[in-house]
């Protein structure tokens, strides 16, 4: 939801980033107020996800040049925990599998870390019992989630889940959700959607990087950004997905090039 | 005994010589209780032996990567017999599982801080004494103790033999369907002492008996352990054995662990170094009859500049043996972890179903990891696999961790915990998760 006046919460200008010598963004723009949610879509290869991972911080990366500011704070010296304690979230494209590490046990101590850094105060492990099951029932998930391996052997749609139920946990004031909708089934997608749509409210923000508008008819966007080569080319309302979606992508960045020209 | 060794030939061997005619020359008598004629011509034997042939140096390819010159440079006295020690501070190693606890202080038994329970009618715990005044164990004891041979055998063990002052004796009846646990606690307390530790566990047919072996220095300093364990079991016998090295970060220790299982018996073996500077165990486990089924897991932790080596043989010598084996490390610092694990099927030991998988978790440049995987099959209807991976902490798993607010300590330190988990996660001695869990936290710190 647009509201006038809004705190930024995101604002990037101009950012060049690399990965092994390889420039993928090139000059990436966007701002983000509160109460909003934005959409990136784009073609492989456009730098969509790279975004998503530089603004939370991935090793792999190097940032070349430009601002990411959060809250008016820059991200660029901060570790990815840091970020984390901050507000940032990121939804993984793909999540991480860690044999060993108990799902419950870890969300209570990244649960913890985070309320610990923001000056709140901490759950004991019953206490995080009460805490995590209505959130597990917003994601349609039980409670043998959290006897389970972190990630280990979970389906798609069970790992785009849990997902979730760590962004219900750690309240983001920012998550960006790294096609979040890529290998839910529709039952899956409604699930995760309902869940982004209840946990967002007018003090955060959330930025949906997905290549389909499929996951855009049940999580509506306020703003739409396509990118291509590393650049926000064209921003729109969500009348532009639909757009996108019967005429793919190819009129907006022959639009681009000509601009270019 | 006899493992073909040579006697000494090349000037490598003379420090390891020296060391050998010191510690002789150091510890004089053998057992004093040994009124035994075999028992005195066997430690006499193990002496005569031991004094040809010298301890191994890292020239002998069994022993390579294992760099005892430090052991062998050093001057070590016989351990006080009579040390005084503080009995709460040995209740803190002791386990809420056991019925019984042995506790020995540099080799010998301690009667006072021992607990053994006397409701056992099944299972005997005591010590070599008392066992040679019981007529009908004194039978089993002496057609067990000291029938080490083949893989694995070293001049410590013949070093053991020759200077043991004790012996712990286990002996297990058939006892329906519980595990009883029975916590060993080997205490050295002495600077620059040694001391060798001796077991011998006799499960008969059909017992069930549960085993911590466990190793630790209280005060002591730079002292060797040399131990010695022998585990004969009978037909359907299942006996659980957890070895926990957690000796002084200056100690040596030096065992080896002879086992051998018949018709349908069950070997379940928990090895966990997470102490010493030096460590070595060699684990021969030979499957004596048809079936039987060997279950090995091992976990050793390498941190500052320390050496654990895990030399393993399973050996199936009859049909239908099932062995499984994982064996993993985590090496930090300057460590250097060795694992050689070698499995022998001989000939007719068809339909041998075996499986070893080594992986080793290198968490820093200049740690190393050395491993051999070793497989000898002299039949041909058999199925054997194995594998062995070196790697480091997974960049994408740590920074997924990171990006939900870990820091990179935390991180890491979580990592390295999910990594060991697989080798304890299972353990039935449940209290013992948690005390690993913690030495893993301390030890895996980068």
């Amino acid at each position: 939801m647009i509201i006038k006046n809004a705190a930024t919460i995101l604002s990037v200008h101009n950012l060049v980033a690399s990965i092994d010598g390889t420039q993928i963004l090139k000059g990436f723009d966007i701002t983000v107020k509160a109460g909003e949610i934005h959409a990136i879509m784009g073609p492989n290869g456009s730098g969509k996800s790279t975004f998503s991972k530089v603004l939370a911080g991935h090793p792999s990366y190097t940032v070349d040049g430009g601002t990411l500011e959060f809250k008016g704070q820059s991200l660029m010296d901060l570790e990815p925990d840091e970020r984390a304690k901050l507000g940032v979230f990121l939804g993984f494209q793909y999540p991480v599998e860690v044999p060993g590490v108990t799902n419950g046990s870890f969300l209570r101590l990244a649960y913890n870390t985070v309320q610990g850094a923001r000056g709140k105060d901490e759950l004991d492990p019953l206490e995080f019992d009460d805490f995590i099951q209505s959130k597990l029932s917003l994601l349609g998930m039980d409670a043998s989630f959290l006897e389970r391996s972190l990630n280990d052997g979970f389906s798609g749609g069970e790992k785009k889940r849990n997902e979730i139920l760590q962004m219900a946990i750690l309240e983001p004031t920012l998550a960006i959700l790294d096609e979040t909708d890529s290998g839910l089934d529709i039952d899956a997608l409604r699930v995760v959607a309902n869940g982004v749509n209840t946990l967002h409210g007018d003090s955060d923000a959330v930025v949906l990087v997905t290549h389909y508008q499929r996951l855009l008819n049940y999580i509506e966007p306020d703003f739409i950004h396509v990118v291509d080569g590393g650049r926000v080319i064209k921003t729109g309302d969500k009348s532009l997905a639909h757009e996108l979606e019967s005429r793919g992508y190819e009129w907006v960045l022959d639009e681009n090039r000509s601009r270019a020209a | 005994m006899g493992s073909g060794r040579k006697p000494f030939e090349s000037s490598m061997s003379q420090q390891s010589v020296e060391f050998t005619a010191s510690l002789l020359k150091a510890d004089g008598a053998n057992v004093e209780h040994s009124t035994e004629d075999w028992l005195k011509s066997c430690q006499l034997d193990a002496r005569t032996h031991f004094e040809k042939c010298p301890l191994p140096t890292t020239s002998e390819e069994e022993w390579r990567f294992t760099d005892l010159t430090g052991l062998y440079k050093s001057t070590l006295t016989p351990s006080a017999l009579d040390t005084p020690i503080d009995p709460s501070v040995v209740k803190s190693f002791l386990i809420p599982e056991a019925s019984s606890s042995v506790v020995l202080v540099n080799g010998v038994y301690s009667p006072s801080l021992s607990t053994v329970s006397s409701a056992q009618t099944k299972i005997r715990v005591c010590n070599l004494k008392s066992a040679l005044n019981d007529a009908q164990l004194k039978v089993s004891v002496k057609r067990r103790l000291n029938s080490l041979e083949g893989d694995g055998v070293s001049g410590f063990c013949e070093m053991n033999t020759a200077l043991f002052k004790d012996v712990v004796v286990i002996h297990a009846d058939s006892n329906g369907n519980s595990f009883e646990t029975i916590h060993i606690l080997n205490i050295s307390t002495g600077k620059h002492t040694f001391n060798h530790p001796r077991l011998l566990l006799i499960a008969e047919e059909q017992a069930r008996v549960c085993v911590l072996e466990d190793y630790i220095g209280i005060g002591g300093f730079g002292y060797m352990t040399n131990a010695v364990s022998e585990l004969s079991l009978a037909a359907e016998s299942q006996v659980i054995h957890v070895k926990l090295q957690r000796d002084d970060d200056s100690a040596y220790h030096i065992a080896h662990t002879h086992v051998g299982i018949d018709k349908g018996a069950s070997y379940q073996n928990w090895s966990v170094s997470v102490g010493a500077v030096v460590s070595r165990h060699n684990l021969v486990t030979r499957q004596r009859e048809d079936g039987g089924h060997i279950a090995i897991k091992g976990l050793a932790l390498g941190h500052d500049k320390r050496i654990v080596d895990m030399h393993s043989c399973i050996e199936h010598t009859k049909p239908h043996g099932q062995s499984i084996q994982v064996h993993k490390t985590i090496a930090g610092d300057r460590s250097k972890i060795v694992f050689n694990g070698k499995v022998k099927v001989h000939k007719g030991a068809q339909q041998t179903n075996s499986s070893q998988q080594n992986r080793n978790l290198l968490l820093s440049a200049r740690a190393s990891v050395d491993t051999k995987p070793e497989l000898e099959i002299f039949a041909d209807d058999v199925k054997c696999a194995h594998g062995a991976t070196v790697g480091q902490v997974s960049e994408d798993e740590l920074f997924y961790l990171k990006s939900r607010g870990l820091d990179d300590d935390l991180a890491r330190n979580l990592l390295n915990y999910a990594f060991a988990k697989e080798v304890i996660e299972d353990l039935p001695i449940k209290s013992l998760g948690a005390v690993i869990e913690s030495y893993i936290r301390d030890q895996t710190k980068i």
